[in-house]
Parts: C-alpha cells; sequence; structure tokens
C-alpha cells in the first residue's frame, strides 16, 4: 500500500517507456523472434510519445534486449547465454548445461616466450617458454569469443602435441597430467575491437565487448594458465548467484536470464 | 650548461630506441599525463618528440597495443586502454571496492525520491505495483575521477520513514540492517550498454559510449529482495571480479 505521508515524483517519460515495454514482453509472453507491435499502437498502449518509445527502444537495441530489422520493425532479441559464476566453469560447460553445442577454431597453436604480462601472471620469469593458443570460440556454430590462453608448459612437454578444435583444453590438462583448476579469478571489463579483432568477430571496429582475463590455479594454488577472451555481448553474458544455499530454492533465479 | 648523466641516462644509451619511447609512453600512462581512455599523440607527433623515425615509435607502440595497454581503432587513432589491473566492484559496495583499489571513494547523491512501482519494479522486487518506492541515484568517484552511477530502487513498505533518514551518514546495505533486513546475499547480472546524454555528461564521456551494466538484488535472511540496484560503469575506470 502506497504511505500517502510520502510524496510521489512522476517517472520520466522514457524510463515510463522503457519499464512498459519490458512488462509489455513479460506481459504478452513474446519470445525471441517476436516481433513488437508497430511503434504507433505501442506509443499508444503505453501512454507515451513516440519520441520518448524510440529513446526506449534505442537504448534496449543498444543492451541487446531488442534488435531492429530495417523495414520490417523491432524484435525481441535472442538472450545471451548466460555463465553464471557459481554453476558452471567456463565457455564449453556454460553452452553445454544450456543445451548448445560449444566449438573452436584454432588460429595459432605455438611455444612462444612469455611477455612480462603473462609472466606476471603465470608466476614465471620473463622469457620463459609458454604455449600459446589463440581461438575462436562458437555456440552452435556461431562466433562468440575470441581467446588466448597461455599454459606454463614447463611441466608439460606434449601440451602443445594436441588438436585443440578437436579436444578441450582442460580435457587435455586434466586427463594427462592431472590438473584441474581448484582456484582461479576472472576479471571482466569492457573494450572497444580493433579492425582485426573485429573481423574475427564478426563486428565493426570500435564495437564493445566483453574483456576477461583469468588465471586458473590447481589445488596447490600454482597459477597454469592465463586467458584473455574477447566475447560479443549479443551472445554471451554473466551473472552471479551468491546467495546462501538455503535461500537459493527459495529465491530462484529466473530474473538473471531476463 | 654541463649535461651529467644519470645511472637511468646510461642505461637508456644501451637500450634500443623503440624500447626507450615504450618505456616513456608507459610512464606517462602510470603517471597519468595520458589519461585512461583519451587518445595517444600522433605517431608523427611521438616520432618529432623522440627525435626518432615514425616505425620506431610504430615498434614502440606495438609492444604496448600486444600488452593491452594501448588499442588502435581504425580511423579513429590509439587510445590509452589501462595498465591492466581491474578495480573489483562485484556485490562489496562501491566505498570497499574503490578501498581495495587504492583510491579514495567518493558518493554524490544526485537524487532521492519516492514513486510508484509500476508492473518493472514490482516483479523484480516482488511487490505490488502500486506500492510505493524509494529511488536513490548516485555517482561513484575513486580519486576524484567519476567512475559509475548506481540507481536504487528500494520497496518502501520495508523501510518505513527510510525516504527521510541521512543516507550519506550511513551506506545503504548499513541502513537496511538497521530496519532488521540485514543483505546476506545477492544475485548479479553483467551486460553491455551505451550511455544517454545525462549519465555520459556526468561521467564526462561523450554519449553512447559503452559502459557496463549491473543489475544487482539483494536479499535478506528470509530471501526477501531488500534493492535492486542498476549501475553504468566505465570499462576502462572499472570492472567486475569473481575470485575463487
Amino acid at each position: 500500500m502506497t504511505d500517502c505521508a510520502v510524496q510521489l515524483s512522476p517517472v520520466s517519460p522514457q524510463e515510463k517507456a522503457l519499464e512498459g515495454i519490458r512488462s509489455y514482453i513479460t506481459y504478452h509472453d513474446l519470445k525471441p523472434g517476436d516481433a513488437l507491435p508497430s511503434e504507433r499502437d505501442l506509443a499508444e498502449k503505453l501512454g507515451v510519445s513516440r519520441t520518448a518509445l524510440r529513446g526506449a527502444i534505442a537504448i534496449l537495441i543498444s543492451g541487446f534486449e531488442l534488435e531492429s530489422r530495417r523495414g520490417s520493425g523491432t524484435f525481441v532479441a535472442a538472450p545471451p547465454l548466460l555463465h553464471i559464476f557459481e554453476e558452471t566453469d567456463g565457455f564449453s560447460s556454460t553452452a553445454e548445461a544450456l543445451g548448445h553445442v560449444p566449438g573452436s577454431k584454432v588460429l595459432g597453436a605455438t611455444l612462444v616466450e612469455a611477455s612480462a604480462r603473462v609472466a606476471l601472471r603465470l608466476e614465471v620469469e620473463p622469457g620463459t617458454t609458454v604455449f600459446e593458443l589463440r581461438r575462436i570460440r562458437t555456440v552452435d556454430g556461431q562466433v562468440c569469443s575470441l581467446d588466448t590462453s597461455w599454459v606454463n608448459w614447463s611441466n608439460l612437454p606434449d601440451v602443445a602435441n594436441h588438436d585443440y578444435a578437436e579436444e578441450s583444453l582442460y580435457e587435455v590438462l586434466e586427463r594427462a597430467y592431472g590438473i584441474q583448476a581448484a582456484h582461479g579469478e576472472e576479471r571482466i571489463t569492457i573494450t572497444m575491437v580493433d579492425e582485426r579483432e573485429a573481423e574475427l568477430l564478426g563486428l565493426a571496429p570500435g564495437d564493445p565487448v566483453f574483456f576477461c582475463q583469468a588465471v586458473e590455479r590447481d589445488a596447490r594454488r600454482v597459477p597454469f594458465e592465463y586467458v584473455r577472451q574477447l566475447i560479443r555481448p549479443d551472445r554471451y553474458h554473466f551473472a552471479s548467484n551468491d546467495l546462501p544455499t538455503d535461500l537459493k530454492e527459495k529465491v530462484g533465479r529466473q530474473w538473471l536470464y531476463r | 650548461m654541463a649535461v651529467s648523466l644519470s645511472a637511468s641516462d646510461v642505461a637508456e644509451k644501451k637500450t634500443p630506441k623503440y624500447l626507450v619511447v615504450r618505456r616513456a609512453i608507459l610512464r606517462r600512462i602510470e603517471r597519468g599525463d595520458y589519461a585512461l581512455g583519451t587518445a595517444l599523440p600522433s605517431e608523427n607527433e611521438l616520432a618529432q618528440e623522440f627525435e626518432t623515425t615514425r616505425m620506431t615509435v610504430r615498434n614502440a607502440l606495438d609492444g604496448l597495443v600486444d600488452e593491452g595497454v594501448i588499442r588502435r581503432i581504425q580511423g579513429k587513432g590509439t587510445f590509452i586502454a589501462g595498465l591492466g589491473e581491474i578495480a573489483n566492484t562485484s556485490a562489496m559496495g562501491f566505498r570497499e571496492m574503490a578501498e581495495n583499489a587504492d583510491a579514495a571513494p567518493s558518493v554524490r547523491l544526485l537524487s532521492r525520491t519516492c514513486r510508484v512501482a509500476g508492473p518493472y519494479y514490482a516483479e523484480l522486487l516482488g511487490i505490488d505495483p502500486y506500492d510505493a518506492i524509494f529511488c536513490v541515484r548516485r555517482l561513484n568517484s575513486a580519486d576524484g575521477v567519476p567512475v559509475s552511477i548506481e540507481q536504487a530502487y528500494i520497496p518502501l513498505a520495508l523501510f518505513p520513514g527510510i525516504e527521510d533518514r541521512d543516507i550519506e551518514a550511513f551506506s545503504l546495505y548499513e541502513t537496511y540492517a538497521i530496519y532488521g533486513h540485514e543483505v546476506v546475499g545477492t544475485q548479479e547480472r553483467l551486460g553491455i550498454t551505451r550511455l544517454g546524454a545525462r549519465d555520459a555528461g556526468l561521467l564526462g564521456v561523450e554519449v553512447h559510449h559503452p559502459a557496463i551494466r549491473l543489475d544487482c538484488k539483494s536479499f535478506d535472511r528470509e530471501g526477501v529482495t531488500v534493492e535492486y540496484v542498476r549501475a553504468r560503469m566505465l570499462g576502462d575506470r572499472g570492472g567486475y571480479a569473481f575470485v575463487y
């Protein structure tokens, strides 16, 4: 109930349009690929001006919630794959857990000298030989991210002799060397892609992407992999579900999926 | 004027020119002479300044591109991308985050209003669409540089009178605990958006500049949603860390 003593402020027209579109999608149970009503109809239904509606649609397109197809209108966008940190531990397992097929295209797999930055993350001397694996990661055949991994090679002489288009790096590490990620840290921010990255990812130069850096450590906390990823934000998102165990079921997590 | 060579000058004499240029540029970025997100002088300008060729400057910059310190954007120039150490923002709250990153945090209250929840926030907060919510908008800065804008939506029914409290003296989490709704867990979602004119102005970047979007729900011991927060964060000034 509204407390009558509280002074209530009006909601701005654009905010009203934004909330209205999102609620409309939920209320009418619109699925990815479904079209929104025409601008005129929707503005009328939501009680906002067409200017406010257009502003809100632009915001939802830039957040990958809607997509516009020239000449045919505005549609609900396919939701990105959601990587929930507490539930899956990487790209392949996230895709598989959601019923999708992960794939890789190897761009390069070579032994290199660790740069200062790589050496720092792997806790080795700069110039130490490391295995560098550059891959395009796909989900159901669609390009999702551009990954570069550096693996501490000194204890894993055969790690370079695998076909990572067919095999998962983590499976090789576990099967051949008994190495499993027990600890790690993942840092996520955003950046803009340059021309080469844009081409590989199917984007335009300057488009924003997630920029993730992770260090994976074994049970003794020794780092074995440093990975940098550029991830398409329309195809892959991140979330955390940091609740006490006894609350997880009660609270649910449907809203994370949008 | 007599010129005495310092130890570092002697060391630099033996160092290839491109490394001297690379280190000089790196030092300027570290000192903040070249601010994050801004464009580097052109290769020609740098060549002139360091009295070398454009090829040498290009060689010097290539290393910094590989390290992710600078980024080349076709047709736009070379931009300072940061030193790679990303501040930890996670669920810990902005003040704590900035303290961890050794930066002096400051929070500016932009607005505090009450409104009717409406269907969208009612669903997110698990309340009735006609319930009132308290909205707090804040600008977070680290060392005086704006980093993020946070908008919190709080069900008034849980916190009667919160709209008249001094929320600058206590953090919102502290305030919830005073009401008996201590936050015990969060759910967060990370996305990308582009900034509108108002947010871009507050963060000191151009309109439509990309930003991290962080949506966060906080829960009390009973699993009741005590707040929903939507934050906009600049990528070169912040980020999100998950440690396990």
